[in-house]
């Protein structure tokens, strides 16, 4: 079977204030150490895929600030996946940029280099609440990224919109939402800020600095989002993903489907032959392991019993939902007899889970409550 | 060579924190009975959670040589006694092993009610009483006015009462000197039938049961073959001794001694205390007076916070029982808790260290519900039913009325208290008898209470109320008639068994009021509206409302670390585990923990 191709891009110019992906800050020097670790990383790989289909179905390239990179380093170590790997013509590439950093320069590499769905992290088009995240962009960069990627002629392409913010109101939302509908981007993610452990974010929550908006306003943005963009005829195939009917990102759709994919770069995880690993998180590890031809990588123990409970909880997320037969298929157990019967039959009757036609899905409402309703199903 | 004249058996009788533990250690001290090695703070009381609370829970012997003035050497038995209003009738078998008690009292603090109590239960078992003022030392003092106390209360000289700093270790050797004295030597026939009585009894997980015991008549000794008088099992000596810090075997125990036996005893609770032994090939007439099968006076049900540690709880509830008998537990289910047991305690302080040895000792998460007496229902159909569960109450329909168990108590208090202190006992029910002045500035009240209104937060309330200077004790329970009624909690309509309370008629209001703020507090919103109601039989008294749960759902999942999500539902999963389901409701456990701290 074809796999996803992952690459994690560790730097980035500044610390974002909500993120805890891992990233460091800039340095070419270090960079250049970095291609030069994956290519040996890279080379370890397909050495070890020896025997199994060497075909990629999809390339991401996230980070970290990707469009931050040295192209020719980029460009060398894409001819040496081509070489170890297959790479079909038109497969799905997807690359993460921050608006400031993107150039017609450097997009227009990018296309070379076989990119044909540049990902823009816009988030707002709102000044303070881009402050606030410590985003280091402005609306007009994200015109100009838009610009250009309409100029190179990218006819899918993607953005991320980020909401629930402190301070954030129901009209600020709005407008939001009316510009990035006129971009009229193929694709577009729309999340709700997560305070995660131990950032600058958290520590400010925490000491109340900044209030979270409540379960009900973000219930209301959530709610009223996904109704505009309905309405300027997004579809929703998962939680926080819309795009137009076509325009669903392949590899993302291949994590929650059970599909394998490899990670390269630091902290990159991958799914291989039945195997969930990651890579070692930090730079320094990450290059010191290769530098002794070591793979950086940690393995997560976990059987068809976790695959199960992660095929449920991703599947549920999914606008298709899961489907029974294509579970039992995967699995040699039927879904049913994952779930708790108490609280399923509870769930449906409620109308929180849908179950018809083989599928067992959530309806609108359900979404809302994916983790409590995982959750209250698993056994 | 066995003489009774030489043998000296006594107590230390004190309220807590008087000193009674460091005293004894002096005594330790002054007759090299232990090597400094071994003389440790406050030897006896060994047990880890006896040193935290400064209480003894279980008696110890101790024999201590001590070679007094007139050059004999004398045989001291020092026999412990537990100090908690829980363990009344422990305290009385020991002191029943004893001819004569050292009072000690703070002097500082003066008499408090369980020096009183423990000094009429000595007194009713006839002991010579040696009173000490103790703490000479603090500077908040007053030995002459708390000797006056004394010597008022006990009719005695002024001369007759010690003034010792146990701590910097003045006057023990003034009472040493009394010890030989003034008690009194035990009385006895060492050729009569063998009457012995148990006064504590520990478990040795190689040997069984180890009762101490005190020889009123006769011998005993290896390969005699005994009974006891409560049960029909028979069983042969193996080993006598008596105690330092550990066993010191000895060929014989005889009439006045004090000390241990084993006879493989399985169980410590074939081992009761204050149940005499005797012989099998001579055996006494009759047992020592005193015995009492003692019964448990506050149930509650244990129930493990994971179901599939049921088994496990089962198991550490025997290895408990195995060496304290008074503990006692049935096997029960709740349609919200799963599998557990009813479980009888002699109190509440009972119960704590119950609960906390499962935890500590066996590694146990437990729910408990609400402890509760033991009621007597009068049903229409003129038949009695006892009960120690709200679940096992018939319907409003069949009862006639309800009796629950009171008792007398005795609180000694500083004079300018008594007005809270009667505060306090209305809101619990209080009945008040009478008021006796100890002197100008205490007193001391009687009042009947319901068992059930001072088991609870009682001790910590007279405390709060008086600064720490009221102190407390009471009697055996008696049953009256009370307007009682069986309250349940709703959660969207289904009962939660767990949370039921059998409470006065009056109280319920504010108990239902009370739980419900809290459950509502406490249980997570969950996907539906949850309504939690309070209940008498169809009325319902109280009405909270949980608004659901708006919108739970992770923003973005990660790239492709699965794991990291996964991982996080796994928690979320081990959390629900620990829930319990009512219906559609997740209750958390801390919901049921919280009915143990509503105000009464």
């Amino acid at each position: 079977m074809p796999f996803g191709l992952y690459l994690h891009f560790p730097f980035c110019r500044n610390r974002c204030s909500y993120c805890d992906f891992y990233k460091e800050l800039f340095d070419a020097g270090l960079e250049a150490q970095f291609y030069d670790a994956l290519r040996t990383e890279t080379e370890l790989c397909a050495e070890a895929h020896a025997g199994h289909d060497r075909e990629i179905s999809t390339i991401f390239i996230g980070g970290g600030t990707p469009s931050l990179t040295n192209l020719s380093l980029l460009a060398d170590w894409l001819t040496l996946v081509r070489t170890l790997f297959t790479v079909p013509a038109g497969i799905e590439f997807s690359i993460e940029t921050n608006p400031e950093s993107v150039t017609l320069e450097n997009l227009t590499a990018f296309k070379q280099m076989g990119v044909n769905r540049p990902l823009f992290g816009i988030q707002s088009f709102n000044l303070a609440l881009l402050k606030l995240l410590d985003r280091r962009h402005n609306p007009d960069d994200s015109y100009r990224a838009i610009y250009n990627a309409n100029v190179l002629g990218f006819d899918n392409f993607g953005v991320d919109m980020i909401f629930g913010l402190p301070g954030q109101s129901m009209k600020m939302l709005s407008r939001d939402i009316d510009e990035f509908v006129d971009l009229n981007p193929p694709h577009i993610s729309f999340y709700q800020l997560t305070v995660e452990h131990g950032t600058p974010l958290a520590r400010k929550v925490e000491t109340g600095k900044l209030v979270m908006p409540n379960q009900e306003s973000s219930m209301a943005m959530y709610r009223g989002g996904i109704e505009r963009f309905t309405e300027a005829a997004y579809h929703r195939y998962e939680v926080s993903s819309l795009a137009r009917p076509g325009f669903e990102c392949r590899h993302n759709l291949g994590y929650w489907e059970g599909r394998e994919y490899l990670g390269l770069g630091p902290s990159a995880h991958s799914f291989m032959q039945g195997k969930r690993f990651a890579n070692l998180s930090s730079v320094r590890d990450y290059l010191a392991s290769l530098k002794s031809g070591v793979r950086p990588i940690v393995y997560d123990e976990s059987g068809i019993e976790d695959r199960m409970v992660e095929a449920i909880m991703l599947g549920l997320r999914m606008a298709r939902g899961i489907d029974r037969h294509q579970f039992a298929a995967r699995f040699g157990r039927s879904l049913e007899s994952r779930f708790d019967p108490h609280n399923y039959d509870l769930l449906r009757n409620s109308g929180h889970i849908v179950d018809e036609d083989g599928v067992v899905r959530l309806s609108d409402e359900g979404i809302l409550l994916a983790d409590e309703i995982t959750r209250r199903l698993l056994k | 060579m066995h003489e009774l004249s030489k043998i000296r058996n006594f107590s230390i009788i004190a309220h807590i924190d008087h000193g009674k533990s460091t005293l004894a250690d002096r005594l330790l001290e002054r007759t090299k009975t232990l090597s400094d090695r071994q003389m440790h703070a406050q030897v006896l009381d060994s047990m880890e959670l006896e040193q935290e609370r400064g209480i003894t829970i279980k008696a110890h012997a101790i024999r201590l040589d001590y070679k007094a003035r007139d050059g004999n050497i004398y045989r001291l038995n020092l026999i412990d006694t537990p100090g908690h209003v829980d363990f009344t009738y422990e305290v009385s078998r020991s002191l029943a092993a004893c001819d004569g008690a050292i009072l000690v009292v703070d002097a500082a603090q003066g008499i408090e009610a369980q020096t009183l109590s423990n000094l009429y239960l000595a007194l009713d078992n006839n002991l010579e009483i040696l009173p000490v003022v103790n703490k000479i030392d603090l500077p908040a003092a007053n030995p002459s006015k708390v000797a006056a106390e004394l010597v008022e209360l006990l009719g005695c000289k002024p001369e007759d009462v010690i003034k010792v700093s146990a701590k910097q270790g003045i006057g023990v050797d003034d009472v040493l000197e009394a010890v030989v004295r003034i008690i009194p030597p035990p009385q006895g026939d060492p050729n009569a039938a063998l009457q012995a009585m148990v006064f504590d009894s520990t478990f040795d997980s190689y040997r069984g049961a180890r009762p101490l015991v005190k020889i009123f008549n006769g011998s005993v000794r290896k390969g005699d073959k005994i009974r006891f008088f409560s049960h029909s099992k028979q069983y042969e000596v193996e080993e006598v001794g008596f105690l330092r810090l550990e066993a010191i075997p000895q060929e014989v125990l005889m009439a006045g001694d004090v000390g241990y036996l084993f006879a493989s005893v399985r169980e410590v609770a074939d081992t009761k205390i204050g149940d005499t032994i005797t012989t099998v090939a001579n055996p006494a007439r009759e047992a020592v007076k005193g015995f009492v099968n003692v019964k448990p006076m506050v149930f509650s049900g244990l129930y493990p916070a994971v179901a599939e540690d049921f088994t496990q709880l089962r198991e550490s509830l025997e290895k408990l029982k195995l060496n304290d008998s008074s503990l006692s537990f049935t096997p029960e289910s709740s349609t919200a808790l799963g599998f557990g047991f009813r479980v009888g305690f002699l109190g509440l302080l009972h119960m704590e260290i119950i609960t906390e040895r499962l935890s500590r000792e066996y590694g146990q998460t437990i729910i408990n519900t609400v402890p509760n007496v033991e009621y007597v229902v009068h049903k229409t159909d003129s038949t009695t039913q006892v009960i120690d569960n709200p679940a096992e109450m018939p319907p409003t329909g069949q009862v006639e009325y309800i009796e629950e168990p009171f008792v007398e108590s005795q609180i000694i208090v500083p004079t300018e208290y008594i007005g809270a202190i009667m505060k306090l006992a209305t809101e619990r029910r209080g009945e008040y008898k009478t008021t006796e002045y100890l002197s100008t500035t205490r007193a001391s009240l009687t009042y009947a209470f319901p068992l059930s209104e001072i088991i609870f937060d009682f001790y910590d309330k007279l405390k709060s109320f008086t600064r720490g200077y009221a102190s407390f004790d009471y009697g055996l329970p008696y049953y009256r008639r009370s307007d009682l009624v069986k309250l349940d909690i709703l959660v969207n309509d289904d009962p939660v068994d767990a949370l039921s309370v059998i409470i006065h008629r009056e109280k319920a209001y504010h108990w239902g009021m009370q739980l419900g703020e809290k459950l509502r507090k406490l249980i997570p919103r969950q996907m539906f509206e949850v309504v939690i109601q309070a209940a008498i039989g169809s009325r319902i008294i109280s009405r909270a409302t949980i608004v659901p749960l708006r919108k739970n759902v992770t923003a973005k999942c990660y790239g492709g670390d699965i794991t990291r999500k996964r991982k996080l539902l796994e928690r979320q999963k081990e959390g629900k585990r620990r829930m319990k389901q009512i219906g559609s409701v997740e209750i958390p456990q801390e919901a049921f923990l919280a009915a143990l701290k509503i105000e009464r």
